[in-house]
């Protein structure tokens, strides 16, 4: 019977482990406190570090990430990259921001701060100091921890890329000296560019935040205290394990709407915060039902929302340089006081936003060296979520007669691009913010979306969960992406990510050319088919007697773009028969040539539409005659249109 | 005369002259006309042989308008903007010929010379006169310009770090309006200065645009008046046109006929709309 009491003890504390394990494995925790002072836009801070080193090396340097330090002047690396502007703002006039390293020591120990060094790894940039280096005076050896204290004080920059002020409005990220990550045996720390985001090892945040008491204040995790101090300020303490970011925000035009979200398939129980600035609190449902979509949508689709809180910011009007990013279990979204129903701007961000919250957030992609893996997952995320809750063709715009589907919106802006890059590259070698946008974000959407029609969409929804559950808590790279995919799908997909992830070429079938020439009747064959090349025996099965009107139909595919895809190819005739033929889609071109009494009446390249990044969906399929009303319509419509601007400027 | 019975003369006057009514419509029809042969073309090249197009005729889809405006890397659509504006200019040039038209035929009442050769030669003898007062009216744009921004700059100055977004939309809407209330203010003016020109057969150009200013200036109740009054007959025959088009379904041969042709009745209507403002406001500054 006593020998019992330590089996059970020893079970329960094994349940007891599995029931509050924490999810990840904590590599970077941190112990913050800050005071923001709104006059001089300054966050005064102070941080305790913990870290482990998790490699198989001895570490002798430390490497943290200052990232405000990229708007500290004009020659940084990344107002270099930007030319001074992000998101529609312009840098500078005296609201630069920059992060001041007071004090960096070992806890009960070394002071580094004479060792404190910055680095430029990406360009030798020798203005940029978004990378700070100090030495330790003793290697740290594999499976050691460290504790480090740091002093430092973050000078807001006016709204500029995704942190800063606006009036009142204080959206705090990137705010703190953040140390890097320790991956195979080299520090992964790269400078602050203008077309990246970020990449950190979990932990576990405890942070103090310290407002005027009037500020309606926001942040990442958990809300564990709030003390009234005397001197009219308040302060705030929240805590989060899993996270490898910390961001917050404050502002006394906030107005806080909280609600319980739950979901019973999967289990989710979690509180809504949403921080909506009082210029837009009409839009607050419209906000609160998108993030239930995204919750119940992302569950669903990829694993359960594990987190006990989810902040939505509004930022403020102005500030919108701050909207439409992603931290750890808060968001910022985005609208504007005038904003119809049917533009679901607000709706798209807060989803994409929040979705980020999984390929960013739990499966932590490297978004600096792969950032396809968090934007391009995400965007064909949120086009499926969108497409889901408002509708397949009207998800983005449906608006005074107007409809536009998440799939055309993202379609618009790869199919009309120039092709200088593939989608994967380090974030700042594309040629252009625009060439890293339509890559990691559109492209790789529609690529993921172009591979769900190939594998079909039972495999695939199991291929993204797969790869959501292996990669969870983990930095995955671009290979396991592909290795779950082939795994999950049981195919070789080397071919497909091979042309898509590593060319910028493009993919671009077409029904070239269609004939239906008349042959005398009598004369040659019927009912066979020939393809050219190579030419094919024909088939003498059928020969029609009595004198029959006959065709020799022809049907030529090209291939205009790189890219290689097998093809499927859909003819129809006018007798209503309709005939499905393979092509392997290497060569540039082949026809397909039937002598029949029945006429082509058109044909159409991937009538499943499978290949969603296909360049020109228009010349997919081809009719024997040009579609005339619908032309001529098109035409007077528009005709009429330049009638009415003709008059109206000459009026 | 007060402002209503002006605009009631004007309309009388534009609607027994259809001749002219038809002849302004026609002169739309055929600059407009080029740009329906190149985006028949354009177009039809573009997707007219892809099945996509096949149910265009009964209801639009944006899968092909996106097509259409990617064609040939955006290429099409270039040229198309291209045309467009060349065509736009060229109407411009054409205005100036039809407001000498509309003068003459407005003045010259009787005669004994048929309508056509009054328009014409009315168009020919105002043309360097109104070509000269579109080039001095630059003056009147540049001033209007400079006024706007100023009040733009006053106001965003004191908005710039305004939170209260619903101020600042409410601000926009009305920085818009009297952006168009100056737009309208001269292109009211420059209907003034052509009266005086014709109905002076005066050659000072100059003097008869600063005379328009001063008339427009003296009597700002009764002139814009008069412009907004007739301002709304437009709209209304606008509206009447959206309520009739949207009846019925466009989607046979036959409707879209139909619902062309009633897209030229209203094209007419703004030719009829655009003699009757002549008249009104000859009327109003006894000219006419």
């Amino acid at each position: 019977m006593r020998r019992s009491v330590p089996v059970f003890a020893a079970i329960f504390l094994f349940m007891a482990s599995a029931l509050f394990a924490a999810l990840s494995r904590p590599i970077a925790s941190y112990n913050l406190k800050a005071r923001l002072n709104p006059d001089e836009k300054k966050v005064a801070g102070s941080e305790v570090l913990t870290w482990l080193n998790d490699s198989d090396l001895p570490v002798s340097e430390l490497l943290f990430h200052l990232y405000l330090n990229a708007f500290k002047n004009s020659r940084t690396t990344f107002m270099k990259e930007s030319r001074g502007s992000s998101r529609g703002f312009k840098a500078g006039q005296d609201n630069w921001g920059f992060i001041t390293v007071e004090r960096i020591r070992i806890q009960d120990g070394d002071d580094l701060t004479p060792s404190l060094a910055f680095l430029q790894p990406d360009d030798g940039n020798a203005d940029d100091q978004t990378v700070m280096k100090v030495d330790l005076p003793a290697p740290l050896p594999p499976g050691e921890k460290i504790v480090v204290e740091i002093e430092f004080t973050s000078k807001l920059p006016k709204v500029f890329a995704r942190s800063g002020f606006s009036g009142d409005f204080f959206m705090v990220g990137q705010w703190f000296p953040k140390i890097g990550v320790f991956q195979s045996g080299a520090w992964n720390c790269h400078q602050y560019h203008a077309s990246s985001e970020f990449f950190a090892d979990y932990g576990t945040y405890h942070v103090e935040i310290t407002a005027p008491e009037k500020f309606v204040v926001g942040a990442t995790g958990k809300r564990t205290g709030e003390t009234k101090n005397a001197d009219g300020t308040k302060t705030y303490i929240h805590d989060q394990e899993d996270v490898h970011d910390f961001a917050w925000t404050a502002c006394p035009d906030f107005v806080e709407f909280r609600e319980t979200y739950v979901l019973d398939e999967p289990s989710v129980k979690t509180e809504m915060i949403l921080l909506v600035h009082r210029s837009h609190v009409k839009q607050k449902d419209r906000y609160a039902q998108a993030l239930r979509n995204g919750l119940e949508f992302y569950s669903q689709s990829y694993g359960p929302y594990p987190y006990e809180t989810i902040t939505l910011v509004d930022p403020a009007p102005g500030a919108m340089g701050a909207g439409g990013m992603e931290y750890p279990t808060l968001f910022t979204a985005g609208t504007s006081v005038w904003m119809p129903r049917g533009v679901r701007f607000p709706e798209m961000v807060t989803i994409h936003e929040f979705g980020h919250g999984y390929w960013y957030g739990m499966v932590g992609s490297n978004e600096f060296e792969e950032a396809w893996l968090d934007e391009g997952i995400n965007t064909y995320s949120e086009i499926k979520a969108m497409s889901k809750y408002y509708g397949e063709d009207r998800s983005m715009i449906d608006f005074a007669g107007l409809k536009i589907g998440s799939v055309a919106y993202n379609r618009m802006s790869v199919i009309g691009s120039g092709r200088f890059d593939p989608i994967l590259k380090k974030s700042w070698e594309y040629i252009s913010g625009g060439s890293y946008a339509l890559n990691v974000y559109a492209k790789a959407g529609l690529m993921l979306l172009t591979l769900e029609k190939w594998l079909g969409e039972e495999v695939m929804s199991r291929l993204m969960k797969t790869y959501f559950e292996q990669w969870k808590f983990r930095h995955p790279i671009s290979q396991d992406f592909i290795r779950v995919a082939e795994e999950v799908s049981g195919k070789d997909l080397g071919w497909f990510f091979s042309q898509v992830l590593h060319s910028p070429d493009r993919l671009d079938y077409a029904v070239s050319g269609l004939k239906a020439e008349e042959i005398a009747a009598g004369e040659g064959l019927f009912d066979v088919r020939t393809i050219e090349p190579p030419p094919k025996e024909p088939d003498a099965g059928s020969r029609p007697e009595g004198v029959l009107k006959a065709y020799r139909n022809e049907i030529t595919v090209a291939r205009y773009g790189e890219w290689i895809f097998p093809q499927e190819i859909l003819i129809v005739f006018d007798d209503g028969e309709k005939v499905r033929e393979s092509w392997d889609g290497k060569d540039r071109w082949t026809r397909f040539v039937y002598q029949k009494t029945a006429k082509v009446v058109s044909a159409e390249i991937d009538p499943e539409h499978k290949m969603v990044l296909d360049a020109n969906y228009a010349n997919n399929s081809r009719v024997l005659e040009l579609k005339r009303p619908a032309v001529v319509k098109a035409a007077l419509g528009f005709m009429a249109w330049v009638q009415g601007f003709l008059s109206l400027i000459s009026f | 005369m007060n402002v209503v019975q002006c605009a009631a003369k004007g309309i009388r006057e534009s609607t027994a002259r259809p001749k002219m009514v038809v002849l302004l419509w026609a002169f739309n029809f055929m600059v407009a006309g080029l740009i329906f042969l190149v985006f028949f073309r354009a177009f039809g090249g573009a997707v007219g042989t892809s099945a996509l197009v096949k149910e265009m005729a009964q209801k639009a889809d944006m899968n092909v308008v996106v097509e259409f405006l990617t064609a040939g890397g955006g290429g099409v659509v270039s040229e198309l903007l291209v045309i467009g504006l060349g065509l736009s200019v060229l109407y411009l040039f054409v205005s100036v010929f039809l407001y000498g038209g509309i003068l003459q035929t407005l003045i010259q009442k009787g005669g004994g010379w048929r309508f056509a050769e009054t328009f014409f030669a009315g168009g020919g003898r105002f043309y360097g006169r109104f070509f000269r007062l579109e080039i001095y009216s630059l003056g009147l744009w540049f001033a209007a310009g400079l006024i706007f921004v100023l009040i733009n700059s006053v106001i965003n100055f004191n908005y710039r770090d305004s939170a209260d977004e619903q101020t600042t939309f409410v601000l926009t809407i009305i920085k818009i309006l009297f952006a168009l209330f100056l737009i309208f203010l001269i292109k009211m003016i420059m209907d003034y200065a052509r009266i005086l020109i014709a109905g002076r057969d005066s050659r000072e150009v100059l003097r008869s645009l600063l005379e328009a200013v001063r008339f427009v200036l003296k009597k700002p109740g009764t002139t814009l008046a008069l412009y907004y009054l007739l301002g709304l007959v437009g709209w209304a025959s606008f509206l009447i046109y959206k309520v009739l088009d949207s009846a019925f379904a466009q989607t046979s041969p036959a409707t879209i006929v139909i619902g062309f042709l009633l897209a030229q009745v209203f094209i007419a209507s703004r030719g009829w709309l655009k003699v009757a403002y002549q008249a009104a406001q000859g009327r109003i500054i006894g000219l006419i």
